[in-house]
């Protein structure tokens, strides 16, 4: 799997599937406010072809779109440090088979023959992405195990064997269902994550690298987070929401070890909320010795309780169903294994106001 | 949305074919004409009359009826209507032994199917846990089903006949077309090679309902809460005729903490806060809309909220909590103004209610929509508080306590 460092040295190229106007707009903000010389969408896969108008800085500019991936050949000329991402922003229905035409498209019809032996020996389904983001919330469950199947170079993706030396895209990054992205600062914002408006971009310092990553099952949380880390007087080292669905393609764990790998990571702040049992697989990581960077979680449903029966709350895996499964429970289990947690969100802003610099 | 329960009839018509049997239940409801003549045609076999909304423990609670007999009929529906239900199954009864009674459940999980089975079903299965064996069938399992029963599966069913082992490839097939995500037959018996189930319990993806119902002659729907409030109904209705999704639950109509939140996260961050300072008891609701509603979304579920707080006959003090986190494409200036819109209508009567509304909210738009929102409330007399995305999130939450203290 691509890793950060990877990701800051490169150039980030970015393939959109939908034409999301305010979105995509808000990554070329983000570009020119990083001081990027052009912007990072490279294309736009929609039902029209031409070009689509957007603005880098004050130059408009014309970005190509196409009706089908097999017009996607921009990358196979890239250089070596070109890295190639897709940002999937089309509806939950359609996001499996838009997302596996792409890969798939790009695997047989166009990428160069070195990638195709790549995919070939990986025998996963990557193209020539590094990774990817899928938005669409209302994704089946099938659909998302579907996604994670194809893509995955082992049976079992929670349990990837991490020694083995990565072959850059047979393993790629795919992260949500229900994911407002993948943010690194200064070098790519694959998403809405931190806002779309260039006020938000500018007042979050989206653009200005630090220590502080922010790992979150819930787009708004997200943002909120990085608000409470750039408010402490602390920059971002990424941020990512893997999304509130019941089979996030990234699972929480896997975001941790991309944060444990990752030398500008000094802290992780958290966010995760009752339903399923994700938080038991970083607890495991704890006690394997294999996540030891600072940690503050907050587990957010408490108010289950109050309910007569446990309740479907606002994401699809935000219901408890038996007791492992409670905010309480979590809660517990994470502090035992010796992370910081809070015991209400107030509790979480004091841990995090005395965060060091 | 996520994962929905199924009533016990479309569960047991869709699983039945899977085993080779002819679903006979008749699924009706208490204003279905002359019900009391369903089981006609069925005098020589025995019928068991069951509620059928998705009800746990139904045995324990009485809504069960064995061996019912044709006159007895209207009476329990009646009886069971005034306890607030509306849907009913009749169903021939099946004759067997209570130790035969098998406990079985498949639940999708990331890595496979998660099996549990027990030789000790029934409605005791709670105080027998412990013998509830559990194995996971390899995700991969899913696409080679038919190749053969996994190790796992047979290890669990050994002894147990090669029926049932023969059964769960041509089983999860069906739970994977139909998108089902949790199957429980509790209990079954075996009457030789033969399964014959007795209760089924389904939920499936209701993210995957428009899908499958291509697929079927008649639609599926998810099993209503039988209990819903007027409001909780009307919201529901609201909900699915818009792409945004508007989410209420009723807790507590004499509670003073009225909630009118958006986004998934940071409305369970909000109420847990309510909860978290000790004021639970006065939490009168849980809701969130999301997924960028239009102007005319939120003024339609505002409004309904508001009616529902205008129905208090206390002269307490009470609070409005308006409050998301910061957005990251949800335009504020644009569900405020629904939002205002509804206020303004009934701004006289919810200040005679003593009511103070407390705002914090962040993202697109933020200064236009809190600018709007602020002016409004000053106006209007019913101003708390109005935050933007500087202040913690849950600073809100304080304030409206400090406000009814």
């Amino acid at each position: 799997m691509i890793t950060l460092p990877e990701i800051r040295k490169g150039k980030n190229q970015i393939v959109c599937l939908g034409n999301h106007h305010d979105i995509i707009q808000s990554i070329l903000d983000f570009d020119y406010l990083s001081g990027k010389k052009e912007g990072s969408v490279t294309q736009i896969i929609t039902a029209r072809k031409g070009y689509a108008k957007y603005f880098f800085g004050r130059q408009e500019i014309l970005i190509p779109t196409l009706t089908s991936p097999h017009g996607v050949t921009e990358f196979t000329e890239s250089t070596e440090s070109t890295v190639p991402w897709f940002l999937n922003l089309t509806s939950g229905r359609r996001t499996l088979s838009s997302t596996l035409g792409l890969l798939e498209g790009l695997t047989l019809q166009d990428s160069s023959q070195k990638t195709r032996k790549a995919a070939q020996k990986g025998q996963t389904l990557s193209g020539i992405f590094s990774g990817g983001v899928l938005f669409a919330e209302n994704v089946p469950e099938l659909h998302s195990l579907e996604i994670i199947n194809q893509t995955s170079s082992t049976d079992t993706p929670t349990r990837r064997p991490t020694d083995q030396p990565t072959r850059r895209h047979a393993d790629p990054l795919i992260i949500g269902p229900a994911s407002v992205g993948l943010l690194v600062p200064g070098s790519l914002k694959l998403g809405p994550i931190g806002g779309i408006t260039p006020t938000q971009i500018k007042e979050s310092e989206l653009t200005t690298p630090g220590s502080i990553a922010v790992l979150s099952a819930s787009g708004g949380m997200t943002n909120e987070l990085i608000n409470i880390a750039i408010g402490s007087g602390h920059h971002l080292s990424f941020a990512l929401a893997f999304g509130g669905d019941r089979f996030p393609a990234l699972s929480p764990r896997d975001a941790f070890l991309m944060a444990e790998s990752d030398p500008e990571t000094k802290t992780v702040l958290y966010y995760g909320e009752l339903g399923g049992e994700d938080e038991y697989e970083l607890l495991k990581l704890r006690e394997e010795g294999k996540f030891t960077k600072d940690v503050i979680a907050h587990i957010a449903g408490t108010v289950s309780s109050l309910f007569k029966e446990a309740p479907q709350f606002g994401h699809a895996k935000a219901k408890a169903n038996k007791k492992s499964e409670t905010a309480l429970a979590k809660r517990k289990a994470l502090k035992e294994a010796g992370f910081q947690v809070s015991n209400s969100f107030s509790h979480f802003l004091d841990l995090t106001a005395k965060l060091q610099h | 949305m996520a994962r929905v329960k199924l009533s016990e009839h479309d569960a047991k018509h869709l699983i039945y074919p899977v085993f080779n049997l002819d679903y006979q239940g008749i699924s009706f409801t208490n204003t279905t004409p002359n019900f009391s003549k369903l089981a006609e045609g069925h005098e020589r076999s025995r019928m068991v009359l069951k509620v059928d909304q998705g009800v746990k423990k139904r045995g324990k609670q009485g809504l069960i009826k064995l061996n019912i007999k044709k006159d007895e009929l209207a009476p329990t529906i009646h009886k069971w209507s005034k306890l607030g239900y509306s849907n009913f199954l009749l169903e021939p009864m099946v004759k067997h032994e209570g130790a035969q009674e098998q406990y079985l459940a498949l639940e999708r999980t990331r890595e496979g199917w998660l099996l549990s089975h027990s030789d000790q079903g029934g409605v005791e299965i709670e105080s027998n846990w412990d013998s509830v064996t559990r194995t996971l069938l390899n995700r991969n399992s899913r696409l080679q089903v038919e190749k053969g029963s996994p190790a796992g599966e047979r290890r669990v069913l050994a002894g147990k006949g090669e029926s049932l082992s023969k059964l769960l490839p041509p089983l999860i097939k069906k739970l994977d077309e139909l998108h089902i995500t949790f199957l429980e037959i509790n209990p079954f018996v075996m009457d030789k090679e033969q399964i014959i189930p007795l209760d089924m319990a389904v939920e499936i993806d209701s993210t995957a309902l428009s899908l499958i119902n291509q697929t079927l002659p008649f639609p599926l729907s998810p099993v209503q809460d039988f209990d819903l409030s007027p409001v909780e109904s009307r919201i529901r209705e609201l909900d699915a005729a818009t792409p945004a999704a508007l989410k209420f639950n009723l807790l507590n109509p004499a509670g003073r903490i009225w909630m009118l939140l958006s986004g998934g996260g940071a409305s369970l961050v909000l109420a847990d806060e309510v909860a978290d300072l000790g004021l639970g008891s006065e939490l009168a609701n849980y809701g969130e809309y999301s997924g960028a509603p239009s102007t005319d979304d939120t003024y339609a579920y505002t409004k309904l909220i508001l009616t529902q707080i205008l129905k208090t006959d206390h002269n307490q003090s009470q609070a409005l909590i308006i409050a998301g986190g910061v957005a990251n494409f949800t335009d504020v200036k644009k569900t405020f103004l629904g939002i205002i819109q509804a206020l303004d209508e009934v701004k006289a009567k919810l200040v005679k209610k003593n009511l103070r509304i407390f705002v914090r909210r962040g993202g697109p738009n933020e200064e236009a929509g809190l600018h709007l929102m602020r002016d409004f409330l000053e106006g209007a007399d019913l101003i708390g508080s109005v935050h933007g995305h500087t202040s913690p999130l849950t600073t809100v939450v304080k304030e409206a306590g400090e406000y009814l203290s």
